[in-house]
């Protein structure tokens, strides 16, 4: 949590996990459908074919004194660096894993190296919250396997089965993760006094 | 508590001295804009977003310093057909500034410098405020039940 | 034109002029090239000089009084020759 000059209240939510499990579609579902946030403009750094090269970000408010910074990473494997500089300073993640079965190991990688960087905060300083998205594929793997494979079984965390190209399920992972963050710091901010 | 107004007076100082400079930006090293100053222009723009990439490019140019072990890094500068941008590490933040491409490089360095020696004081203060700060706690507790409030509504 | 050479043969040639203080060459950008001084004060130098070449030259377009050949600051302390080229300026401390 930061504060900005004008004493508006910042928070940082990631959009994290493997290369096309659609965190960007994600972001731009939110961004163009829910009503009700203000927003900013949309930001994306992104190669000639519309791969997300370093990040997507854009700034959603839902009262005007609390904005969520909120960015997607590039999910390829050789974007690392990218991706662990834009952690930097992060207050709540959404992994998105993709349900597509030749996917399960990537979903691995993706939430060990969250993992490695952000060591033993993960869902604690700062919150998680998966999406299993594209739900839809007629041949989807069994949640419970994809759950398995990321390894996630001592934290307590929420867990919501999406569509992110329909939209469907994505609305309440955000809110999700946006009611996490500002309940751990007001959580915070009580016991400090 | 310091004053908010000294960022402003030191990124419009800046601006108003040297006639090519068009925008200053000051952000930190996580993507989030804290302040800015612009001269008039006619089309608006999306400071937010252009505080993230110029953040990000520079954290990114700093990571490559690291990889090459070649020390800190003190400016990034990007030249185009019809403008510059100068980023400076200035503390915990970084200093954007974006200029016509005519500009007095030597003059936007110098006082680029400066400013980020000022920026650099301003800035530690302002941040280490932000975690111990009681005064405004109740404040901060209203903000995030209000903003909890509204998350369910949309 | 501008090869290390020359700057080096010029900066030799200025510096060794009695009561030369020092010498700095500098980008039409403002950007120092070489000096005699600290990278500093040559920084600073480099930088104000050229926005003064800049005026100076608007004033003389506006004025209508031909091309800028040379420019002299003389203050109580020391006295800057500037003589700004196309692509560079010399300056000169004295």
């Amino acid at each position: 949590m930061k504060k900005d000059k004008d004493g508006r209240v910042h928070f940082k939510i990631i959009f994290w996990g493997p290369s096309l499990s659609g965190k960007t579609t994600s972001l731009r579902w939110i961004y163009s459908n829910v009503s009700g946030l203000s927003k900013g403009g949309f930001t994306s750094i992104e190669d000639p074919t519309g791969r997300t090269l370093y990040f997507d970000y854009t700034p959603l408010s839902a009262s005007g004194d609390v904005i969520f910074d909120v960015y997607t990473v590039a999910g390829q494997k050789r974007h690392k660096h990218q991706r662990k500089i834009i952690l930097q300073g992060v207050d709540g993640i959404i992994f998105v894993a993709d349900s597509d079965p030749s996917q399960l190991d990537a979903n691995e990688e993706s939430m060990e190296e969250l993992k490695e960087l952000l060591k033993d905060r993960l869902g604690t300083e700062v919150p998680l919250v998966i999406m299993i998205n594209k739900r839809d594929l007629p041949n989807a793997a069994d949640k419970e396997e994809i759950l398995e494979k990321l390894n996630i079984a001592t934290m307590d965390v929420p867990i919501y089965e999406t569509i992110a190209t329909k939209g469907i399920g994505i609305k309440r992972a955000f809110q999700a993760i946006a009611r996490e963050v500002l309940l751990r710091k007001l959580y915070n901010l009580k016991t400090m006094t | 508590m310091i004053d908010v107004k000294l960022f402003e007076k030191i990124l419009s100082d800046l601006i108003k001295s040297e006639s090519g400079i068009r925008k200053v930006i000051l952000v930190d090293r996580t993507g989030l804009t804290i302040a800015h100053a612009s001269k008039f222009s006619y089309y608006p723009v999306d400071i937010d977003g252009i505080g993230a990439i110029a953040s990000a490019v520079f954290v990114a140019s700093e990571e490559q310093g690291k990889n090459l072990d070649i020390g800190e890094l003190m400016l990034v500068t990007s030249e185009f057909e019809q403008g510059k941008i100068f980023a400076a590490s200035c503390g915990k933040g970084v200093l954007c500034v974006i200029t016509d491409s005519d500009v007095n490089i030597g003059m936007v360095r110098l006082l680029m410098k400066r400013a980020a020696t000022e920026l650099e004081k301003v800035l530690d203060e302002f941040l280490s405020e932000q975690t111990t700060l009681p005064a405004t706690e109740e404040k901060t507790r209203e903000k995030l039940k209000s903003a909890l409030d509204k998350l369910e509504e949309f | 034109m501008i090869s290390q050479k020359w700057i080096k043969d010029t900066i030799e040639r200025l510096s060794s002029h009695k009561g030369v203080k020092g010498v700095v060459i500098t980008s039409a950008e403002g950007i120092p090239l070489s000096s005699t001084l600290s990278s500093d004060e040559t920084e600073k130098i480099a930088a104000f000089v050229t926005s003064i070449v800049d005026k100076a030259k608007k004033i003389i377009n506006e004025l209508g009084t031909g091309k800028l050949n040379f420019l002299t600051v003389d203050a109580s302390k020391k006295e800057l020759l500037i003589a700004p080229e196309k692509d560079y300026i010399l300056v000169v401390l004295r």
